[in-house]
């Protein structure tokens, strides 16, 4: 009797002719993930599903986290695999209950679920639950069998390749499609709590992401810098590798500082943003920019406010998948993402000195570009792109 | 690199270090029963002796060892008060070890009543004597203060207590004055006094309590039993010897002397430059002093002499959304703009009079710099 992890994925059945594609990139991303853990491991089809063996069984918790955080994967189990024959069915799942604490898990009731894809199995579905259920019985007289509402389904998994998989829990993960299946983008992550799961969002859809931050040292600290790496590791597990693009933004804050209406300070760092992001993009192949702006959580969030920030952009577009958010559901994902507690640790937005007592809410973009005028844009940005710092993730 | 950032940490005393080294061998258990255990016992009983005396007291009952500074003024606030509707005074001046350990008794219903500072960082001792008109039973207030290195008459303080209310229990910080100025537990007349080991030079994880009568101090971790039961957990031989070490080869008024000389080169640099105000009275600790620069962030000049390998401390740390205020400089009625461009210079006697030279001008004309560009 092994000990394996079965994976079950979602959406990608429904992908007629591309889904070899889906496939191999879930495959290549579920490999990813759990080699970190456990290099020896292997991975496997077997029917629909596949499965996780050949690892330390120390590791067996950390492989199921790794695995909760690989989009597209519905759910997974901790499975014992045996063979497919009657008499190591039954002994298998009576060693089971002595041995397993979390097998029933104190329930009061159950129910068993036999599934039999192989149909040269010798006895049918529902004549083999009975039986199985008598050994449960047998164990513990005092349970009750359920088969409408049971608080513990034994699920008994007859496939065809001979072997049979034992199991109890189904552990829900984030669904999606594999990262690296619906195109490339740059996330602008701030160290708030907002872009992080802008990130996750946007990856959970397939998107391959990159990340891109910017800091204004001395005037933010090197800790804020920090946190964002923080973050950016604390997102690898759903995004896979990835590189953060640190832009430094001191000299072009102080000189619109210097040179434009203090009004049009937010306004205008959001658009030079954009511009970088779309040089970037350009340079490095990215399909879209993805903020993780809100709708009218602050000024520079309002509609009128993203369309000057976004009108500056020629050929890519802004993705906003927490625009219709409110913030107490951005905070929930946060925390089940696990991002909330490093996002709230109070290093970001020193650079609050050039904010503007009274921001523009609703800037008209006439008058952004006249002020703008004021700048030399072209060698703000080309420095600014000279001098990014790359950091693998 | 120069560093000036002292009363945060310092840097390992080289007789700290040779001292951890040479008691490699005396890895036993203090508290087992074979020979090399007591041999073990006795220098960690010596050790202690030594810091008692610096401290002024004779003996080792009277002095606790602890995991840290923070640990001991835990000790003393939540071993020593009891259940009471009687009043629990802090001063508004204390640092978080204590301060914390005030909000958390106000959380737990106690009466906890502050005493605000006078403009230069002391308690405010008239408002004091109001607030000791009423029945009072754990007072704590430090010695001398870690922002802006004000100096609080302790024995003085003691004396008010004591004759309002005899069974007050006293405790002081005396984190930032072990070592840096004379103190002698007796005259102070505290009950209670925590120092630390890693601001003078030896290691981090080593702090003490001076306890004047163990019998009314209750432990707040269990164990073992050591250090007279009040604080259980295997001594950390090494690092008590290091302190003692360290303590013992110390000339307080001589580095008192050296470190003034610093200080006061410092004030005069600044006398004259617009826009700079020193907030540390010139009655305070000459190991501390707290300066602000008028229109520019104080974390923002700390990060720019950092390039220049100067290291000095923040007074206010900028937060999520709004610059966080230092509460020290805010008590003393130091303005929010002043507030958020205080730095903090803390000295040691490792630093030269021509590194204070060299980093008063770089400060400065960082300062400069960073009003131009802010212009």
């Amino acid at each position: 009797m092994e000990k394996v992890v079965l994976l079950r994925y979602g959406e990608i059945h429904l992908k007629g002719k591309n889904r070899g594609l889906f496939d191999n990139q879930l495959i290549k991303n579920i490999e990813q993930a759990i080699k970190k853990v456990d290099e020896n491991c292997s991975i496997k089809k077997v029917g629909g599903r596949y499965l996780v063996y050949n690892f330390n069984q120390f590791n067996i918790d950390s492989i199921v986290e790794s695995c909760k955080k690989v989009f597209g994967l519905v759910s997974l189990s901790i499975a014992f695999e045996v063979n497919s024959t009657i008499e190591e069915i039954i002994s298998s799942l009576n060693q089971l209950l002595e041995d397993e604490q979390f097998f029933l898990n104190n329930a009061k009731s159950f129910k068993v679920e036999v599934k039999r894809a192989d149909k040269n199995f010798p006895i049918k579905s529902t004549d083999f639950e009975r039986e199985l259920g008598g050994v449960v019985l047998e164990k513990f007289p005092n349970l009750k069998v359920n088969l409408t509402k049971p608080e513990k389904t034994i699920f008994v998994d007859i496939r065809e390749n001979g072997k049979t998989y034992i199991f109890s829990e189904k552990i829900e993960c984030f669904g999606g499609m594999p990262v690296g299946t619906s195109g490339k983008g740059l996330v602008m992550l701030s160290g708030g709590i907002d872009s992080p799961v802008a990130a996750f969002m946007m990856a959970k859809r397939g998107m391959k992401l990159n990340a891109v931050h910017f800091h204004s040292f001395p005037y933010t600290s090197q800790q804020a810098k920090e946190k964002v790496v923080d973050l950016a590791k604390l997102l690898s597990p759903y995004l896979g590798k990835f590189n953060l693009y640190v832009v430094s933004f001191t000299k072009i804050q102080e000189e619109i500082h210097k040179k434009c209406k203090p009004a049009y300070m937010i306004t205008i760092m959001r658009r030079i943003m954009m511009r970088i992001c779309e040089n970037l993009s350009n340079k490095y192949g990215f399909q879209a920019i993805i903020t993780g702006e809100n709708l009218a959580q602050v000024a520079s969030q309002t509609v009128e406010s993203m369309t000057s920030t976004e009108s500056v952009l020629k050929n890519i577009p802004v993705y906003r998948p927490l625009i219709a958010f409110d913030k107490i559901e951005i905070i929930s994902l946060s925390k089940k993402i696990g991002t909330f507690d490093t996002s709230i640790l109070p290093y970001e937005d020193c650079c609050t000195v050039f904010l503007p007592k009274n921001p523009l809410i609703k800037p008209k973009i006439e008058l952004v570009e006249k002020e703008e005028s004021y700048l030399d844009l072209e060698s703000l940005i080309s420095e600014a792109i000279k001098n990014i710092e790359i950091i693998e993730i | 690199m120069i560093f000036l950032d002292n009363a945060s940490t310092t840097k390992l005393n080289k007789m700290a270090i040779s001292e951890i080294e040479k008691s490699h061998d005396l890895f036993y258990n203090p508290s087992a029963v074979y020979g090399k255990s007591l041999e073990v016992k006795k220098l960690l009983d010596e050790a202690k002796n030594k810091i008692c005396n610096f401290i002024g007291t004779k003996f080792n009952s009277n002095l606790i060892i602890t995991a840290s500074a923070t640990e001991a003024d835990n000790l003393a606030i939540f071993g020593s008060v009891k259940k009471t509707d009687e009043q629990i005074v802090f001063s508004m001046g204390e640092h978080p070890a204590v301060f914390n350990c005030a909000n958390e008794l106000k959380a737990r219903g106690y009466n906890v009543v502050f005493v605000p500072l006078n403009s230069s960082g002391e308690v405010d001792l008239n408002i004091l004597a109001e607030i000791l008109k009423k029945p009072t039973a754990f007072v704590s207030i430090m010695h001398v203060n870690n922002e802006t290195g004000a100096i609080n008459d302790i024995a003085k303080i003691s004396k008010m207590i004591k004759s309002a209310w005899p069974n007050a229990i006293f405790h002081s910080d005396g984190v930032q004055a072990f070592g840096k100025i004379p103190v002698n537990v007796v005259n102070l007349g505290v009950d209670l006094y925590s120092i630390s080991g890693h601001k003078i030079g030896a290691p981090k994880g080593i702090g003490c309590l001076y306890v004047k009568n163990i019998s009314k101090l209750k432990p707040i971790i269990f164990g073992g039993g050591q250090e007279f039961g009040i604080r259980s957990g295997t001594e950390n031989t090494q690092f008590i010897l290091a302190l003692a070490k360290v303590v013992e080869n110390l000339d307080v008024v001589k580095n008192y002397d050296y470190v003034s000389n610093l200080n006061n080169y410092v004030r005069e640099f600044f006398s004259d430059k617009q826009g700079v105000v020193i907030n540390s009275s010139v009655n305070s600790s000459p190991y501390v002093l707290s300066i602000s620069f008028d229109g520019v962030r104080g974390e923002t000049l700390v990060h720019l002499v950092e390039q220049f390998d100067v290291i000095i401390g923040t007074g206010s740390a900028c937060s999520s959304k709004k610059t966080a205020n230092n509460r020290i400089l805010q008590a003393m009625g130091i303005s929010k703009k002043l507030n958020e461009g205080s730095v903090r210079i803390s000295f040691s006697v490792e630093n030269s009079l021509d590194e204070i030279k060299t980093a008063c001008d770089i400060i400065y004309s960082q300062y400069l710099n960073l009003k131009e560009r802010l212009k």
